[in-house]
């Protein structure tokens, strides 16, 4: 094979090889190699009243009628399950999403609740009292004197 | 022959066995008819029970907020571990191995399990292992479940953020989830919604198949109340101290708007910590005794504002109108006599009240009538439940004035309004006292005092959808001028009278002191329910505060007029009501203008003029007025505020003249006149 053409003959030879071959499985007196002698011709009539023209279909026809059919199972099939799929999945997901905010809203009552307890008053007053109201030093302490106290130089 | 016979023993062998069968089939239908006809209805619930079951979805318990929204009372979804007793064939093995998961000891586990167990019946098959789990024992039990019958149901914890504070009015709930003290139990049905159900279909081994909703669960309303918590505390600690230093045994604290009756702090004091689930004794005690709307207790000498509003409002007297109140003593012909704790001469209204002497308002009820006195008490609301959101309130005790017949012994004897007139022979709470000092310090109206300000609902869309909240509206009851002259009055009591241990620095303040001895098993205990009723400040007041100090050996002006001035002032910086008085108290007295000969009044108008003690020189508590002269006007308004004087400005320039003269000491309600000049 050279080039393209003989390609195209390799697959045209095959062709006729192929044809050829069907033509010789059918039992025919008509088509046969003629020997190289002498040749006698019957003649035997044919009755061709009974012949009827058949009409002979397109080889796609019956692939295109498959591929229709399964495409519109598969359409009847999509219709009616991706909806109903969708739904479950939507579904699912809101009650997801319920449960979640369910959660949520327990986890903001749980964090507003422990908000209070540290923000109210008996706490702040604990924690004000702990860390701002040390008690002062003893030595830090003036205790003035009465106002009976008089000074007096004669202890001295 | 043979045959014969074989075929007839054939044949009745044959009908025997028909007859058997016929009558195995008859049987068969007879019961079929029993289960199908005669018992149907039995059979068919028996049969829906077994395998429909109603699953109880507890609602979310609403929550109950202080006026600044934050908790009091909350409510968290929890869930918690249960077992059927009755399916651990092994509870010391179950326990053993539960326990540890849960962080308890296995015996605290396997004891209620066998006792439950042994005992059988209908209350055994349900026993909580683990109530409030944490997350950690949840995943620790979730194996667990495929080995043992353990159950895991939704459940809900409910949580107090603020702890003691304000105990007595949130309340708290009993292991059923109902409420049992406070606002908990008063509008339990409103906080506590209503349970969703689900249905569940299960098989003959109870496993469920389909679970479906058949009623959504509606949660609980929340309230706001009108609590303010940092008047709550501080009210409530106040109060312990004032016990302990006073040797009382028990006592109240309210604090009430007077404009609109909303309760700004309540506490008692026994207390109790609605967080603890099983209470001491004396908690659970304290927890079912709320003294401020539950015990009613004499109040003494603050009767007497209402007796003097009496006399005043219905025109019969005058503050200035002259009492001679007999030395100490009034004797009446057949009755005990009325002592004074000192002995008084001849007293104007005024001092009456300021001086509280039993003898001057008794003299006052025996002018205007024991029916007038009724009235009277009646529109103060005493006798009267105030409505106030709190469980069993007590209406005190007032007698009715008029008896039915003569063997009518629940009425009042002709000498109860004297009694009555100085707070003998009724009883009211605190929340009662607290409503009828709301009415001089309001100006004369009686308002309803309520805990409720808000209430909503929350919606499944996060939501809250608000609800009407029924309040009465407010009554007029006295004319708003009485109402005025008695505040003046009652500041006369804090500035001169029994009260002046209630003075607020800062503010100015009105009150009355009450001590009613207590008399129990035929004899006088030498102890005392102890009060003070006041509102501050006097123009125009913001907060009514009375305090209620049971048992104690000290008279009110020294036990509970100390409380008084705690809790006001620090309400008053709390709703930052501005000053109208110097934060410091001068010392200084000035001499009051001697009065002129009273006539001589009433039931003593015939007698000779008694020796009168010299007039009490009255402290003149005011700033001294400072000179102004020479200075502009810009400096002497900045003077004038910080020292916190009224002054009155006439002209421009340069201040020339100004009244009262420097120096003087300004009485309450006086403003200082200031004229400026241009030239000098």
């Amino acid at each position: 094979m050279t080039g393209l053409e003989a390609l195209l003959d390799w697959f045209a030879a095959g062709r006729e090889a192929v044809e050829e071959s069907d033509r010789s499985a059918v039992l025919d007196a008509r088509l046969r190699a003629l020997p190289r002698e002498e040749i006698f011709l019957y003649v035997k009539p044919i009755d061709n009243t009974q012949v009827r023209c058949v009409a002979r279909r397109a080889e796609w026809a019956p692939g295109a009628v498959t591929a229709a059919v399964f495409l519109v199972a598969a359409l009847c099939i999509i219709t009616a399950i991706v909806p109903s799929t969708t739904i479950l999945a939507i579904n699912h997901r809101i009650e997801s999403l319920k449960e979640q905010k369910a959660f949520e809203l327990n986890e903001l009552r749980r964090l507003r609740s422990e908000k209070a307890e540290l923000s109210s008053a008996e706490k702040l007053e604990q924690y004000a009292g702990e860390r701002f109201i040390a008690p002062p030093a003893k030595a830090m302490v003036y205790a003035p004197p009465a106002k009976s106290t008089v000074a007096s130089l004669g202890a001295r | 022959m043979n045959q014969r016979q074989q075929k007839l023993g054939s044949d009745r062998r044959a009908v025997i066995a028909a007859a058997v069968l016929m009558g195995l089939a008859l049987a068969v239908v007879v019961k079929l008819l029993e289960f199908q006809v005669l018992k149907h209805d039995y059979y068919a619930e028996r049969g829906r029970r077994q395998h429909l079951r109603d699953v109880r979805l507890p609602a979310l318990r609403g929550e109950v907020l202080a006026r600044d929204s934050h908790p009091l009372a909350i409510s968290i979804r929890t869930e918690s571990a249960v077992v059927n007793p009755q399916q651990i064939r092994d509870p010391e093995f179950f326990a053993r191995v539960v326990a540890p998961a849960l962080g308890k000891k296995p015996e605290e586990l396997s004891g209620p399990l066998i006792s439950k167990k042994q005992a059988g019946g209908p209350g055994a098959s349900f026993h909580i292992v683990a109530r409030h789990l944490t997350k950690e024992q949840r995943e620790r039990l979730v194996p667990l479940q495929r080995t043992f019958p353990i159950h895991i149901l939704p459940d809900a914890r409910r949580d107090y953020p603020s702890g003691v504070t304000g105990a007595h009015v949130v309340g708290a709930i009993d292991a059923e989830g109902d409420g049992n003290a406070g606002v908990e139990q008063k509008l339990n049905e409103e906080l506590k919604g209503r349970d969703g159900l689900i249905q569940v279909l299960a098989g003959s081994r109870q496993d469920r198949f389909i679970t479906w909703t058949k009623r959504d669960s509606l949660p609980g309303v929340n309230v706001t109340l009108a609590i303010d918590r940092v008047i709550q505390h501080s009210a409530e600690r106040f109060l312990r101290e004032g016990i302990e230093q006073a040797g009382a045994e028990s006592g109240t604290v309210v604090v009430l708007d007077p404009r609109n009756g909303e309760i700004l702090a309540l506490a008692n004091y026994p207390t109790f910590d609605p967080r603890r689930e099983r209470p001491t004794p004396a908690e659970a005690a304290a927890r079912h005794t709320n003294i401020a709307v539950q015990i009613p207790c004499e109040p003494g000498s603050v009767m007497k504002m209402i007796t003097v509003t009496m006399g005043i409002d219905s025109g019969l007297f005058r503050p200035e109108t002259p009492i001679y109140c007999e030395n100490g003593a009034f004797p009446r012909p057949g009755r005990r006599a009325i002592h004074d704790v000192h002995r008084y001469g001849t007293l104007d209204v005024s001092g009456v009240l300021i001086k509280s002497s039993n003898i001057g308002v008794a003299k006052i009820s025996l002018a205007a009538g024991p029916q007038r006195l009724y009235e009277y008490l009646k529109r103060f609301g005493i006798g009267d439940r105030t409505g106030v959101e709190l469980p069993a309130e007590s209406r005190g005790i007032l007698r009715p004035q008029a008896c039915r017949d003569s063997r009518d012994r629940n009425c009042w004897t002709p000498a109860s309004h004297e009694y009555i007139a100085f707070g003998h022979e009724v009883s009211a709470t605190a929340v009662q006292l607290a409503r009828a000092v709301a009415v001089i310090a309001n100006g004369g109206l009686l308002v309803q005092p309520h805990l409720v300000i808000a209430k909503s609902r929350p919606t499944p869309d996060g939501r809250e959808v608000p609800l009407p909240v029924e309040i009465a509206p407010p009554k007029r009851v006295l004319r708003p001028e009485t109402a005025i002259t008695m505040r003046r009055i009652m500041e006369r009591v804090v500035l001169e009278g029994t009260g002046k241990a209630a003075a607020i620095p800062g503010y100015s303040a009105g009150g009355k002191t009450g001590s009613a001895e207590i008399f129990e098993d035929g004899r006088w205990l030498n102890r005392h329910n102890s009060s003070f009723i006041g509102f501050a400040p006097v123009a125009n007041p913001r907060i009514v505060v009375v305090v209620t100090l049971n048992r104690t050996p000290k008279l009110g002006g020294v036990s509970a007029a100390p409380v008084f001035r705690k809790v006001a002032e620090t309400a008053l910086r709390v709703l930052h009501v501005p000053m109208d008085r110097p934060e410091t108290l001068p010392e200084v007295r000035a001499p009051q203008p001697k009065p002129e000969k009273p006539p001589v009044l009433l039931a003593s108008a015939e007698k000779p003029a008694p020796p009168q003690e010299p007039p009490a020189t009255p402290a003149l508590v005011g700033p001294r007025v400072p000179d102004f002269r020479g200075r502009p006007l810009v400096a002497v308004l900045r003077e004038a505020a910080s020292l916190g004087l009224p002054v009155e400005t006439l002209g421009r320039g340069v201040a020339r003249e100004q009244s009262p003269p420097p120096g003087t000491v300004l009485a309450p309600g006086m403003r200082v006149q200031v004229r400026f000049g241009l030239t000098p």
